[in-house]
């Protein structure tokens, strides 16, 4: 979680100064659900992103080196420089890649858990969705397949309230993602996403029963988004008040186990401090392993044919 | 010696039914989907052969999960006009995926989409949008005309490592021809159906026979080089071009609408080559369906799309 966030607020340090390019959309805030769901996620498994997807990159063990040097659009980052932030992949990890565009990595999931299956698997697929996302077709399609097939996927929806720039209340009809999951036959939990350990319960719960029997399970993860939707030169419209932003910012995920891990003597303070310490060097190193690392050459990718 | 293949008559639809099948049976990770699977596929495949619900995005969508996990997945959209629905999947990931990923990943996955007019479906069910999945960087696209190409492209794009859209011309379903045993006919290569001297006729899809028979039908005026780039993404562009270099004009035949089309590429790609273009004895032609969607009456249909007769006639009115 520390990593998560001293990563992206690095991030969008880097963007806002002009020394990176394009946007990110800042995790910040949400951690408890990619540390949660990740610590679950075993060698084997497989794991798509959405548009906000560096804590859950991390979450599947994807080098930070790799990813700041994607962000900086160098040879040295996980894509080679050729997505940049929305796009971060690393097969080798099991991430199968972060998505641009809404809802989209759903279907690619189930259709990796569709492999799986065929392939006889004890495996799981990680589908991490935003509560936007419910308003895309294609993410309803995807759950009716995978319960019809009985597709080892594990849906996790973070729910943070905003689609893009708009409430949710705005945008959706009923109140919660888990009864989407519900009319689909798929079981699931709400869980507050700022609590880490709880997070990690369900999704244990979730894996060993989709390891077990197949069918696919859904965990709705109530997050807060403390950031814009994406760090642009213009401000998006943000409808919460500073006192909703005060407020999520004291459900920190981060110091709500740091508290706990005090209270029940398993860290003293000036551990979480260390760890905390390690996770900055962690993102400096990174950002002088992106500066150092070459510009990619159109030559040497897809970029440059066989189209 | 090795001897010649075999050859089995059979028609176009059955060639690529058969296709689908004997690469199922020879690569384990083939594996098909779509919202109507001959039941002989389910029945020898199981699981690998698929009955989807009326989901494009999605099933669109699984065949790139399938494609991304290392399965060849082939997706049979049944009218191209459904795949429309499917946009997002195909072109902002089938297509981009490798090369966003910085090539760690490929997606060998093969679209089946029949298209193009001729049944009276009326105009969401007549289309030729080829030119469209063309623009597309990362797409192949391919348009057989004969039982033999389509079973060969189908082949091939089976076995390619990115993913290939398959236009497959309605109106060809039932022509009938041999198609040799394993036939394989590589993504990017045009065939000169039949040799000339006067004039290069580029015929794409369902207007490759009505080119062979016009070609025939002037047989003893005009001698006509039908072209076929089979491949209209990447388009053969050497062989086009050094038939123009030969014949010194071009006619491009296509039941698609000219405008933005696969028809204009092939004489943009003719014209802006200084060489070809010093060859040329005649403005190029166009033979291409009117800009309009395809009516459902019947002789406004035939209107609408091109024929024979306008082959003969833009061929006629080229060497005058």
């Amino acid at each position: 979680m520390l990593l998560m966030r001293r990563f992206d607020e690095a991030a969008l340090s880097l963007v806002q100064s002009g020394r990176i390019r394009g946007t990110v959309h800042p995790y910040i805030g949400q951690e408890g659900c990619a540390a949660g769901v990740g610590a679950v996620f075993e060698p084997g498994d497989l794991m798509v992103s959405n548009h906000r997807g560096h804590g859950h990159c991390i979450a599947a063990g994807v080098e930070v080196d790799r990813m700041m040097a994607e962000l900086f659009g160098r040879a040295g980052g996980s894509c080679h420089g050729m997505g940049g932030s929305m796009h971060i992949a690393d097969f080798e990890r099991g991430m199968l890649g972060a998505n641009g565009i809404v809802g989209a990595g759903v279907p690619h999931a189930v259709g990796a858990a569709l492999s799986l299956a065929l392939d006889g698997h004890d495996r799981v697929v990680i589908a991490f969705f935003g509560d936007g996302a419910t308003g895309q077709g294609v993410v309803f399609e995807s759950m009716n397949l995978a319960a019809l097939w009985s597709l080892p996927v594990l849906f996790v929806c973070e729910t943070n309230g905003i689609a893009s720039a708009s409430a949710l209340t705005e945008v959706l009809a009923v109140e919660t993602v888990a009864e989407i999951a519900a009319a689909h036959g798929i079981a699931s939990e709400r869980v507050e996403g700022a609590d880490v350990v709880e997070v990690r319960a369900s999704a244990q719960r979730a894996a060993d029963a989709i390891r077990s029997g197949g069918a696919p399970r859904l965990i709705e993860c109530v997050v807060d988004r403390w950031g814009p939707h994406a760090s642009r030169l213009a401000a998006m419209p943000d409808h919460r008040s500073a006192e909703d932003l005060a407020a999520a910012r004291r459900r920190d995920p981060i110091a709500r186990l740091r508290e706990a891990l005090i209270a029940d003597g398993t860290l003293a303070s000036p551990a979480c401090d260390e760890l905390d310490r390690e996770a900055r060097e962690a993102v400096e190193g990174a950002i002088a392993f992106a500066e150092m690392s070459p510009y990619p050459e159109l030559a040497k990718t897809s970029g440059r044919g066989p189209w | 010696m090795v001897s010649e293949p075999t050859a089995k008559t059979m028609s176009y639809a059955a060639a690529l039914e058969t296709v689908v099948a004997e690469e199922m049976r020879q690569d384990p990770s083939v594996c098909m989907l779509g919202t109507m699977v001959p039941p002989a596929l389910a029945a020898e495949f199981g699981p690998r052969a698929r009955v989807t619900p009326i989901s494009e995005p999605a099933v669109t969508g699984l065949a790139v999960g399938l494609a991304q996990t290392g399965k060849r997945p082939v997706v049979y959209w049944r009218n191209i006009t459904f795949a429309f629905n499917a946009f997002d999947q195909v072109i902002n990931h089938a297509a981009k995926l490798r090369s966003m990923s910085g090539d760690q990943v490929r997606v060998p996955a093969v679209f089946r989409a029949p298209c193009g007019g001729g049944h009276g479906l009326a105009a969401q069910h007549s289309q030729s949008p080829y030119s469209i999945y063309a623009h597309i960087a990362g797409l192949k696209v391919v348009v057989p005309s004969s039982p033999a190409d389509a079973a060969g492209l189908l082949r091939a794009a089976i076995r390619h490592d990115d993913p290939v859209v398959c236009f497959e011309p309605v109106r060809l379903a039932d022509a009938a021809g041999p198609v040799p045993q394993g036939h394989l006919v590589p993504l990017g290569e045009a065939e000169v159906k039949r040799e000339g001297s006067d004039v290069t006729l580029v015929a794409v899809g369902s207007m490759v026979p009505l080119a062979l028979e016009a070609a025939e039908e002037l047989s003893g005026d005009v001698s006509i080089e039908v072209v076929d780039p089979r491949t209209v993404s990447p388009l053969d562009v050497t062989t086009i071009r050094a038939s123009v270099r030969r014949t010194g004009r071009i006619v491009v035949a296509d039941e698609a609408p000219a405008m933005c089309s696969v028809a204009a590429e092939v004489v943009a790609l003719v014209t802006e080559d200084s060489e070809t273009f010093s060859a040329l004895r005649a403005a190029p032609a166009r033979v291409c369906a009117l800009h309009l969607p395809v009516p459902f009456s019947e002789p406004l249909e035939e209107e609408v799309l091109p024929g024979r007769d306008e082959v003969v006639g833009a061929i006629r009115a080229l060497v005058r």
